[in-house]
């Protein structure tokens, strides 16, 4: 276990940004550190067990968010808040964009946390994804033109 | 506007204050903990259900006889806990040995053969019970007058079955056909009939046509029973009647 305490917080980021919601990070790190507590056997002794780790997070954020797929929509159905002119631009634009990428699908957010969060390159990312380079490439390119998009969207009225 | 970089920024904005606990270690082991503890749980109320329902027919299967047998046993055959379920002694008569093979078989399963006493399957004298296995409960002391006859026209099957001994006699008429709409099909009593009724089935009794009396009423949807009963046997007109179970 002192790979939890080495890694628990980085683990627990990652969990956080690929959940969207800072109350199930620890939930879902806890049932992913679980998991790999129990197959911890099949792992080589010398290798390092954070991508293994890592790999059963998104796995479980994926699942986890398919499961919860009605009440995700039911959130998204809210209407959008009307953004207000603020002095803090970036400020705003950072939070704006946060709340863009909660809006992302699971696999779209995780590639471009793994991407640019855990700065895995594409084979990486696709390595713990499960799929390949080119399904990385693409769904980073769309969710980042989608968060483009809606933050020209959202942004316009403050100037941005 | 790089997105990217932004995207990085806000990222490192966002979890800048998020720190795992101190107990997440053990946090992890104690759900390890009860998610074993789970599993065995769900294991053993699994293993403890397969096991309920494996024993539930082997219970019902020592239950004594039903409701409405006789109190007497055989002492030499039904000693106690032997397994075997209390029976109803009946005598055996002597031609017993014929029944069975004359085609005189009950109305529908359970099939009673021939209804009439049958003969031991081996040399050791086992007290089978002597009466078909429609048939639960008959007064001590009565023996089959003949094997029980069964006649067959286009429409109807009627078996009749007749015990005789010194504490008067039992006739017993099973009819199984399309059309009965009621027990004052059956047989009609002398007299005026009385209602009553039979394991909750109504019934019709009355006097029986020459002596004796008799009960009337449908065990089933397109069976009809007709129970009569003559000399001391008479008094346990009802609980025979009970104990027809086509």
């Amino acid at each position: 276990m002192e790979f939890v305490a080495a890694r628990g917080n980085a683990l627990l980021r990652t969990a956080a940004l690929l959940c969207g919601a800072g109350q199930d990070a620890e939930d879902l790190l806890q049932t992913a550190l679980e998991k790999a507590y129990r197959h911890w056997g099949r792992l080589d002794a010398d290798a390092d067990p954070e991508p293994y780790v890592r790999r059963i997070l998104v796995n479980l954020t994926i699942s986890r968010a398919r499961r919860w797929k009605v009440l995700r929509e039911i959130h998204m159905a809210r209407l959008p808040e009307t953004p207000a002119v603020s002095p803090h631009h970036s400020v705003e634009l950072r939070g704006a964009l946060m709340d863009e990428l909660r809006r992302l699908g699971p696999r779209q957010r995780a590639v471009l946390v793994l991407r640019f969060w855990e700065d895995l390159s594409e084979a990486e990312t696709a390595r713990v994804l499960g799929c390949s380079v080119g399904t990385v490439k693409s769904q980073a390119s769309r969710g980042l033109a989608r968060l483009r998009e809606r933050l020209d969207t959202n942004l316009a009225p403050m100037g941005g | 506007m790089d997105v990217e970089d932004e995207l990085r920024r806000a990222m490192a904005e966002r979890v800048a204050d998020t720190r795992a606990p101190r107990s997440l270690a053990s946090d992890v082991r104690r759900r390890h903990r009860r998610r074993k503890a789970r599993i065995r749980t769900a294991t053993a109320v699994a293993g403890a259900s397969v096991a309920a329902l494996a024993l539930v027919p082997t219970y019902r299967s020592i239950q004594p006889a039903p409701a409405g047998a006789p109190e007497g046993v055989a002492p030499s055959t039904a000693a106690p806990g032997n397994g075997v379920p209390e029976r109803a002694p009946v005598p055996v008569p002597s031609r017993s040995s014929e029944s069975g093979k004359d085609g005189t078989a009950g109305p529908r399963t359970p099939r009673p053969s021939t209804g009439a006493p049958e003969a031991p399957a081996s040399a050791t004298p086992r007290a089978e019970p002597s009466r078909p296995a429609w048939l639960t409960y008959l007064p001590d002391g009565l023996a089959a007058a003949r094997p029980c006859t069964t006649e067959r026209d286009a429409a109807r099957t009627t078996t009749t079955c007749e015990w005789r001994g010194d504490s008067g006699w039992v006739r017993i008429r099973l009819v199984e056909g399309t059309g009965i709409r009621g027990p004052e099909e059956l047989a009609p009593p002398v007299g005026v009939p009385s209602r009553t009724s039979v394991r909750g089935t109504p019934a019709l009794a009355g006097a029986a046509p020459g002596s004796g009396r008799q009960v009337s009423w449908l065990p089933r949807p397109g069976v009809g029973a007709t129970v009569q009963a003559g000399g001391a046997a008479a008094a346990d007109l009802m609980r025979v009647a009970e104990g027809v179970r086509p």
